[in-house]
C-alpha cells in the first residue's frame, strides 16, 4: 500500500469507529478485532477504550496505524518533546477530518507550590493561556478536544478560581470543548473535589493493578464517574518493571486489562512506541477478562509489593502503645507502594509518634489480617517524622 | 530493593548539597557565580521518581538510559531565579539522544556545549553525559546574557571540549538539513528490532527522507536485525547487500549491510535512487 492509499484508509478507518459501538479494524491492521467502546462520562465521546499517549511516539507512521486501527483519542502535552510530540501529531492530524479524532493536549500551570501542590499567587492564567496558544499553533489546530490541566495534586489546586475562570473563558471561546486535569499524586482527594466541583468534564488519573486495594483511590473513582466525568487511565503498566533496576518486567497487557475491568475507567493511554506494542494494547479488547495466568502474574504482583493496606481497621485498639497502625501502614503503603514521599512524611509527622516507638516492646501485640509484619514496617516508616518538610516536592 | 532506594534518597537529602554532590560525582558542575545566591532546594531525582518532577516526559527520559537529574536555582535580588537542570544519562549518546528528541531545527543555536539553542529565557544543551536546561521566567535581556554566561561555566565544567557523536561525521554533507540529527534509542521507525539508531534528514528537489545508521559490535547482530525485518514484511530472507523492504507502515525503506553496519532510508519510493544514495555512503 503506498502512502496515499494508507492515509485514505486510515481516514475511513477513524471516521467509521464513530458509527457504532463494535466494528472491526479496518483489512491492512496486523492483526484484525473487536473494539471496546465506552462513554467519556458527560463528553458523550464514545471511544475505544485503548486509546494512545503519544508522549513518547516520534513516528507519524505510528500515530496512522492507531488511527487505522481505531482510535480516535490521543494524548499529549505542551511540554513532551519540548513540542515537538504536538507539531508530530497536528502534522499527521492534518490528514484526517478533524471530527475523526479527539486531541487531548495538557498544559501546566505556573507558580504551583511544591510542597503542598497548591496554586498561588504566581499561578499565572494568562501564561497558561499563552502556553495553550502555543499548543494549538503547534497541532495546527483552531480547538482541542480536551484541555487538560497538567499534575494537579492538591484539592486546593483543582478549584483555584483564576484558573478556572481562564479555562471557563477558553471554553466559551471554543477553543477547548472539554476541560480535564490530569494527576498522579494524592489522586484520591483531588478526583473526589473534581467530583464535587463540578466543573470538570474529564479527568485523567494514574490508575493501576497496585491500587487493587486502595478503598480510597476506587471510591473516588467512583463517586467521578457517578457526577459524569469521564475517567481516562494512565501509567496502567506501572511502571512496566516491578524494580528500579528494570529487569522484572511486567504482564503489560494484564496490567491493561486489569485497569479496563473497572467500568468507572472509559479509556486509557498507553504510551505505545512500536507497531507491536500496538498490536498488544489492542488486543486486549478481544477479550477483556484476565485468563488465570495473567490472574496469577498481577496476584503475584500483590504479594510481592505487598505493600497495601486493606483499610480493614482490625488492627484498632490491638496495638499496647495506642499507635494509630492502619495509618502507620497506609503511610508505609504511601512510601513504597505510590512513593509519594511528601504525603508519608506528613502523615507520619501528624501521628506524633515517639522516639523508635516499638523498642521496648517484647512482642507486637498486632495481628494484621494480610499477615504483615506490623512492628517492622513501623520500625521503618517512622523515621519519617525526622524528615524536614522542605526537602520534598508534593 | 524498593527500602533500600528510598532510604538512600532520604540520607542524600538529609546530608544536604555539599554531601549530596560529593556522593553523586556532579561536584563543581555548578559554578559560584558572584553576586548570586545557589540554592539547592530540590531532591535528586532518579528514575523511580523523575515522574514527580516532570509528568509523563519522564518516560522518554527513561528510555534513554536516564541516571539522575540535579538541579540548582541562581537567584540574585528580587528576581525570578534562573533554574540550572543537569539531567545526567549513562552514556553521551544517550544525553544527545533525548537532546535530540526535543531539539527543532527552527530554533536559534548558540555556540554552547556540543550543541545548544536558546529561546528567550531557556538555554538548553548537550554536553558529555548530560542534557542541561537552563530556565527563567523573567525575559529581560540581562536574564538572558546571565543565562548564557551560566551555560558556558557549566558547559566548560562538564567538558571543555564537547562533541557531537562520532557517528553523524559519517553521514554525507551534500543536501543534509542541518540540526535534523537524532539518535534513537528505542523503537526506530516502530520497530523493536531497530535500536540505538542515528537518523538524518535530507533534501533532494521534492523529496525529503531520512538516512538512518545502525551500527552493531559483529557483523552477525546486522544481519539478526535484517532477519527480523524480513520476518516482519513476512518475506523470505534474501542474502546480499542490499535489501529492499516493503514495510506495511512505512512505505519503502531500503537497506544496505556493510560489515557491522547497516545503513537505511526511508521517505523514497525510487528503488534505483535508494540504491545511488545507499552506495555513496
Amino acid at each position: 500500500m503506498d502512502r496515499r492509499n494508507f492515509f485514505k484508509s486510515a481516514a475511513l478507518g477513524a471516521s467509521g469507529v464513530m458509527m457504532g459501538k463494535t466494528v472491526l479494524a479496518s483489512s491492512a491492521s496486523q492483526t484484525e478485532g473487536k473494539l471496546v467502546y465506552r462513554t467519556l462520562g458527560r463528553t458523550g465521546l464514545q471511544i475505544p477504550v485503548v486509546s494512545m499517549g503519544v508522549m513518547r511516539a516520534d513516528n507519524p507512521n505510528l500515530v496512522r496505524a492507531a488511527l487505522e486501527k481505531g482510535v480516535t483519542l490521543f494524548d499529549t502535552a505542551h511540554g513532551y518533546q519540548r513540542g515537538n510530540n504536538e507539531r508530530m501529531l497536528g502534522e499527521v492530524l492534518q490528514d484526517y477530518p478533524r471530527d475523526s479524532f479527539i486531541v487531548g493536549t495538557k498544559v501546566g500551570p505556573t507558580g504551583k507550590d511544591r510542597q503542598t501542590g497548591d496554586l498561588t499567587s504566581d499561578t499565572d492564567p494568562e501564561e497558561f493561556e499563552r502556553m495553550f496558544h502555543i499548543s494549538l499553533e503547534r497541532l495546527q489546530m483552531d480547538y482541542v478536544d480536551i484541555l487538560h490541566v497538567h499534575g494537579l495534586s492538591s484539592r486546593q489546586s483543582v478549584t483555584f478560581e483564576p484558573l478556572l475562570k481562564k479555562l471557563e473563558q477558553i471554553k466559551q471561546e471554543g477553543k477547548a470543548r472539554f476541560i480535564g486535569f490530569s494527576t498522579h499524586q494524592n489522586m484520591p482527594e483531588v478526583i473526589d473535589e473534581a467530583a464535587e466541583s463540578g466543573f470538570y468534564d474529564v479527568v485523567l488519573t494514574s490508575y493501576n493493578f497496585q491500587m487493587a486495594d486502595w478503598k480510597e483511590m476506587n471510591h473516588a473513582l467512583e463517586k467521578a464517574a457517578a457526577a459524569g466525568i469521564g475517567l481516562i487511565a494512565m501509567k496502567t503498566m506501572a511502571g512496566a518493571f516491578f524494580d528500579n533496576d528494570r529487569t522484572q518486567p511486567i504482564n503489560v497487557k494484564a496490567a491493561l486489562k486489569w485497569a479496563l475491568l473497572n467500568p468507572n475507567i472509559h479509556t486509557s493511554i498507553p504510551g505505545y512506541t512500536s507497531f507491536n506494542e500496538l498490536e498488544e494494547s489492542f488486543s486486549v479488547m478481544e477479550n477483556l477478562h484476565l485468563s488465570d495466568d495473567e490472574m496469577k502474574d498481577l496476584r503475584l504482583a500483590q504479594h510481592e509489593a505487598s505493600l497495601f493496606c486493606l483499610g480493614c481497621n482490625d488492627c484498632l485498639g490491638q496495638c499496647s502503645k495506642g499507635l494509630s497502625i492502619p495509618d502507620l501502614m497506609r503511610g508505609y503503603m504511601y512510601t513504597y507502594g505510590y512513593r509519594a514521599y511528601a504525603e508519608a512524611r506528613e502523615l507520619v509527622a501528624s501521628l506524633d509518634l515517639p522516639s523508635e516507638p516499638c523498642s521496648d516492646c517484647a512482642e507486637c501485640t498486632v495481628t494484621c489480617r494480610r499477615g504483615y509484619q506490623v512492628a517492622e514496617r513501623i520500625s521503618r516508616v517512622a523515621r519519617w517524622k525526622d524528615v524536614p518538610a522542605d526537602l520534598f516536592i508534593a | 530493593m524498593k527500602q533500600t532506594f528510598v532510604f538512600i534518597g532520604c540520607i542524600l537529602l538529609w546530608t544536604g548539597n555539599s554531601a549530596r554532590a560529593q556522593e553523586t560525582g556532579v561536584e563543581g558542575i555548578f559554578p559560584e557565580v558572584d553576586g548570586y545566591d545557589i540554592v539547592f532546594d530540590y531532591p535528586v531525582y532518579q528514575p523511580g521518581n523523575l515522574w514527580d518532577y516532570i509528568n509523563g516526559g519522564a518516560d522518554a527520559y527513561l528510555s534513554y538510559d536516564f541516571v539522575d537529574l540535579h538541579i540548582a536555582e541562581y537567584s540574585r535580588g528580587g528576581g525570578a531565579p534562573v533554574k540550572v537542570e543537569l539531567y545526567r544519562h549513562a552514556t553521551p549518546v544517550h544525553a544527545y539522544g533525548i537532546y535530540s528528541q526535543e531539539r527543532y531545527p527552527d530554533f536559534h543555536f548558540v555556540d554552547v556545549g556540543a550543541e545548544g539553542y536558546q529561546e528567550g529565557s531557556t538555554l538548553n544543551f548537550v554536553a558529555g553525559r548530560f542534557y542541561v536546561k537552563i530556565m527563567s521566567h523573567d525575559e529581560d535581556a540581562e536574564t538572558k546574557r546571565f543565562i548564557q554566561e551560566i551555560a558556558r561555566k557549566v558547559a566548560g565544567n562538564i567538558d571543555p571540549e564537547p562533541s557531537l557523536p562520532v557517528a553523524l561525521s559519517l553521514f554525507p554533507s551534500e543536501n543534509r538539513l542541518p540540526r535534523t540529527e537524532t539518535f534513537i534509542s528505542q523503537n526506530f521507525m516502530g520497530h523493536e528490532f531497530l535500536s540505538d539508531v542515528f537518523a538524518v534528514q535530507y533534501e533532494e528537489g521534492d523529496d525529503r527522507f531520512t538516512l538512518f545508521l545502525l551500527e552493531k559490535e559483529k557483523p552477525g547482530e546486522c544481519r539478526e536485525i535484517l532477519e527480523a525485518y524480513y520476518r516482519f514484511t513476512k518475506t523470505g530472507f534474501r542474502e546480499g547487500e542490499y535489501h529492499m523492504m516493503n514495510d506495511p507502515y512505512n512505505g519503502l525503506v531500503g537497506l544496505r549491510l556493510k560489515g557491522n553496519r547497516i545503513w537505511g532510508i526511508s521517505g523514497l519510493n525510487s528503488e534505483e535512487q535508494i540504491r545511488g544514495i545507499l552506495g555513496s555512503v
